[in-house]
């Protein structure tokens, strides 16, 4: 053990004096800084008009882009909803139009449009729960028909006499109106849940979802008096997974379906119930925003530019892993190792060990500098929790730890390709070869994904990818991976199981220290 | 006698290419041993599989009674040394190259490292960069290296490679005070003979991966020294028989350009009168060359003849 930490000590003396160590600490302060700083710089502009591909989210960005008219001529169509008949678009535009409103702080908007939500509802309250119907009922009143006449709306003055009345009754109703979106979700939960039923009466298949659906119903009616009004927001992005699921299962029902089958199964509904359970138990909201590339919130900002680094860092560590034996062969220092009184088991153990150093400490860095640079533009304050499932509950973890432990995980990724670097070091003597060709596989293998990603997944051969497993998800939807690595399924849904993943990854990685280590002890240094 | 090193039975092949043949001898605590032989004879192999570079086919070396495959790294512990040329990290000093080697032995002290450095004369150059040093300095550090942990066994491989006559000198007595004050059995491989002359107590022979002679110095001395001279004459065969009668040494040489020629050891003063014998037995003489006495010819002096050396 002594004789292996000084050779680790003489390993570390060694590539702490390579300027390509130093090169790289300045490289990623520079690019995390400035990717940074032009996240902050364009902060304004991308919160505006935020890319996301949840349905609802075009619909922000439609409204954003457009601004005031556009906002004015939805609710405009509102305003003429007399009858209707899509509770499902009626309750998502709204719902839309609230959020969107609320962040423009147009108070007067918000009350017309809980108007309108009220004129609605009152046509249809049959469909609603009695509780619905009395809050639908008082808003009514207090809002509009608060008294037998219409009021007189022909003259400015009294126009903007309304408008202030309405506003006003909507700021002392706020808590009502909240409630009220509350339960309006449930029902529209409910009424999804009935199309589900029929989905599966249709076309004769029953896998469960239905009892499931039917369990979260139970939750919004149980939770609903104690709820914020902002799940309710959350509530409606699950929901729009529901819908997508229902899709799906009809796409998977017929015959021409995909290849690959559906991203629909009964482990994903769970997944999904599982997460409103936690939102509801701990009162915490549960975004889908790292599906968004715009910097929305630091918690994105944090995952845009660790992944940056990851790059940067393997792209290093490859290197020195490319190097580390076959440029001590080339160059001749390898003597002076060999003629120690120590088995080259130990050597070889001392260089990994070495570049394990050097990659944790560099991940660790790229993580304090991001969280320096995102903290100091964006706050520290906001990470929150990050909700996660596993082992078929919800559960919640500090987002900053999370991320930590994803940044690690993406170690492993490099491991992988770093051994297989030492290996062609030990095997070939060759740097330029040793460097190359891992680098092409990190790389390539990152390329292959995109284009995978665009043209349609492909799991069964994403599956031999190990970046597909380790590092993509991270890099490239903001998910901490190591947490979908315990759930079910991937984002592909694919058969292919996170113990699969584990157990291929872990083999992959032994085999090649295996492979590297064999060919540095066995072979004969001429 | 103490037996430091003991090399039994080494075969080694590559590409199906038989380099090392049987290879066998020992090395004694307090002698410089030579090992000598032409370039591509098989001594860096040999010595690669004695530090651990290259890995017998079979054999076996045994190190201060440790069997290196066996118990490797007390083998190792008693053997310092220079293969082929010195190569440290050229990035760091002589001197954190030593510390970084020091490190691996244990009770090396920087005032070890000092002292190795004053012994080999770099004391005054140790703290520059390798990459500044000439090969002579490189090959100072080198032996430093190798003598740093007072091994039991010193192995250099053609350690004079790159030094000046003075260095060399210097060389040689380093190399003789390790031998005689420290007890130290110095294993040197060289294809220089005069080297081998003025370094060695005791010197094993090698060609074509076999071991084809091991004498003392005084004897090599004896067998390898003198003059030559090459006559192309009309009957080697008739030549060969009258000289030898004469009582002098005389070897025949493959012909060359349809001449047929033999090899006389003589001093220049007797090439008069071997002459003259020779062209008054009839015997045409067409031309006398001088030639330098090569290592061969002392391998085949030491052989006896048995083993010729192409």
């Amino acid at each position: 053990m002594r004789k292996l930490l000084s050779l680790y000590q003489n390993e570390m003396g060694k590539v702490l004096r390579k300027v390509s160590v130093l090169v790289v600490m300045i490289l990623l302060f520079v690019i995390i800084g400035g990717c940074a700083m032009v996240r902050k710089g364009t902060e304004s502009f991308s919160s505006t008009y935020s890319i996301d591909y949840s349905e609802m989210a075009q619909y922000y960005d439609r409204y954003a882009k457009e601004h005031a008219e556009e906002v004015s001529a939805a609710r405009m169509k509102l305003g003429t909803i007399d009858h209707v008949n899509d509770q499902e678009t009626f309750v998502y535009t709204a719902s839309m139009l609230i959020t969107h409103l609320k962040d423009q702080k147009c108070s007067e908007l918000i009350s017309l449009l809980y108007k309108t939500v009220a004129g609605s509802g009152a046509q249809y309250s049959n469909m609603f729960d009695s509780s619905i119907d009395k809050t639908v009922t008082r808003i009514y009143n207090e809002l509009y028909y608060n008294n037998d006449n219409e009021p007189d709306l022909s003259t400015p003055e009294a126009l903007a006499e309304e408008e202030l009345r309405i506003n006003t009754a909507a700021e002392s109703l706020k808590p009502e109106i909240d409630s009220l979106k509350i339960l309006m979700t449930a029902v529209t939960f409910r009424e999804l849940l009935d199309n589900q039923l029929e989905v599966y009466k249709e076309y004769g298949r029953d896998d469960g979802s239905y009892e499931i659906f039917n369990e979260v119903y139970g939750w919004l009616d149980k939770y609903a008096d104690d709820v914020k009004v902002e799940h309710s927001d959350y509530i409606m992005t699950r929901i729009d997974k529901y819908v997508s699921n229902t899709v799906s299962l009809k796409r998977a029902a017929e015959p021409a379906a995909g290849k690959h089958g559906v991203s629909f199964s009964e482990e994903s509904l769970r997944r999904e119930t599982a997460l409103i359970e936690y939102a509801f138990r701990h009162g915490t909201v549960v975004t889908d925003a790292a599906r968004s590339i715009a910097p929305e919130n630091n918690r994105e900002t944090m995952n845009y530019l660790c992944g940056i680094g990851t790059f940067v860092i393997a792209a290093l560590v490859i290197m020195l892993a490319g190097s580390s034996i076959s440029s001590e062969m080339n160059n001749g220092s390898i003597k002076s190792l060999i003629i120690a009184p120590v088995r080259r088991g130990k050597i070889f153990a001392a260089k990994g060990l070495m570049l394990l150093t050097v990659q944790t400490a560099l991940l660790l860095y790229d993580y304090l500098l991001t969280l320096l640079f995102t903290g100091t533009l964006f706050g520290f304050r906001n990470f929150g929790t990050l909700v996660f499932y596993a082992f078929g509950q919800a559960h919640g973890i500090p987002y900053l730890l999370a991320a930590l432990l994803s940044l690690m995980l993406d170690g492993l990724a490099i491991g992988l390709f770093a051994a297989a670097a030492m290996a062609l070091s030990a095997a070939t003597h060759n740097t330029a070869v040793s460097v190359t060709l891992p680098m092409l596989g990190f790389f390539g293998g990152m390329i292959v994904e995109v284009i995978m990603q665009l043209g349609g997944s492909e799991p069964y051969i994403g599956a031999l990818i190990p970046t597909h497993n380790l590092l993509n998800l991270h890099i490239f939807h903001g998910v901490p991976s190591i947490f979908f690595f315990f759930a079910a399924d991937f984002e592909t849904n694919a058969s292919v199981t996170p113990l699969f993943s584990w157990i291929y990854v872990l083999l992959l990685l032994t085999a090649l220290v295996w492979c590297a280590r064999d060919a540095f002890c066995r072979r004969d240094i001429t | 006698m103490e037996t430091i090193l003991k090399v039994n039975k080494l075969n080694k092949s590559f590409r199906g290419h038989h380099v090392i043949r049987d290879v066998s001898f020992e090395v004694y605590a307090g002698e410089v041993f030579g090992f000598l032989g032409p370039n591509g004879a098989g001594k860096t192999t040999t010595i690669k599989m004695i530090m651990g570079f290259v890995y017998p086919d079979s054999g076996e070396i045994t190190i201060c009674g440790h069997t290196l495959n066996k118990e490797y790294e007390e083998a190792m512990q008693c053997v310092g040394g220079i293969v082929e040329s010195p190569e440290l990290y050229k990035n760091l000093s002589g001197f954190t190259n030593l510390k970084m080697y020091g490190r691996l032995h244990p009770g090396v002290t920087d005032a070890r490292i000092y002292e190795a450095v004053k012994l080999v004369g770099m004391e005054k150059r140790a703290n520059e960069k390798v990459k500044k040093y000439s090969l002579g300095m490189k090959q100072r550090i080198g032996l430093a290296q190798g003598i740093l942990h007072k091994p039991k066994l010193l192995i250099l491989d053609e350690p004079t490679n790159g030094l000046d006559p003075a260095g060399i000198k210097e060389l040689r007595t380093i190399i003789r005070e390790m031998a005689a004050k420290d007890n130290t059995a110095v294993f040197v491989s060289s294809h220089l003979l005069s080297e081998m002359e003025l370094m060695c107590d005791r010197v094993a022979i090698i060609d074509k991966g076999v071991i084809i002679g091991e004498k003392r110095v005084d004897e090599l001395k004896t067998l390898g020294t003198g003059e030559r001279y090459d006559y192309g004459v009309s009957d080697a065969e008739a030549a060969l028989a009258l000289l030898r009668e004469q009582g002098l040494s005389a070897e025949k040489l493959s012909p060359k350009n349809g001449l047929e020629f033999i090899t006389v050891k003589t001093e220049a003063n007797g090439l008069p009168e071997i002459t003259y014998k020779l062209l008054s037995a009839g015997i045409s003489v067409y031309t006398v060359s001088r030639e330098e006495n090569s290592l061969e010819d002392a391998f085949i002096n030491l052989t006896g003849g048995g083993n010729t050396i192409a």
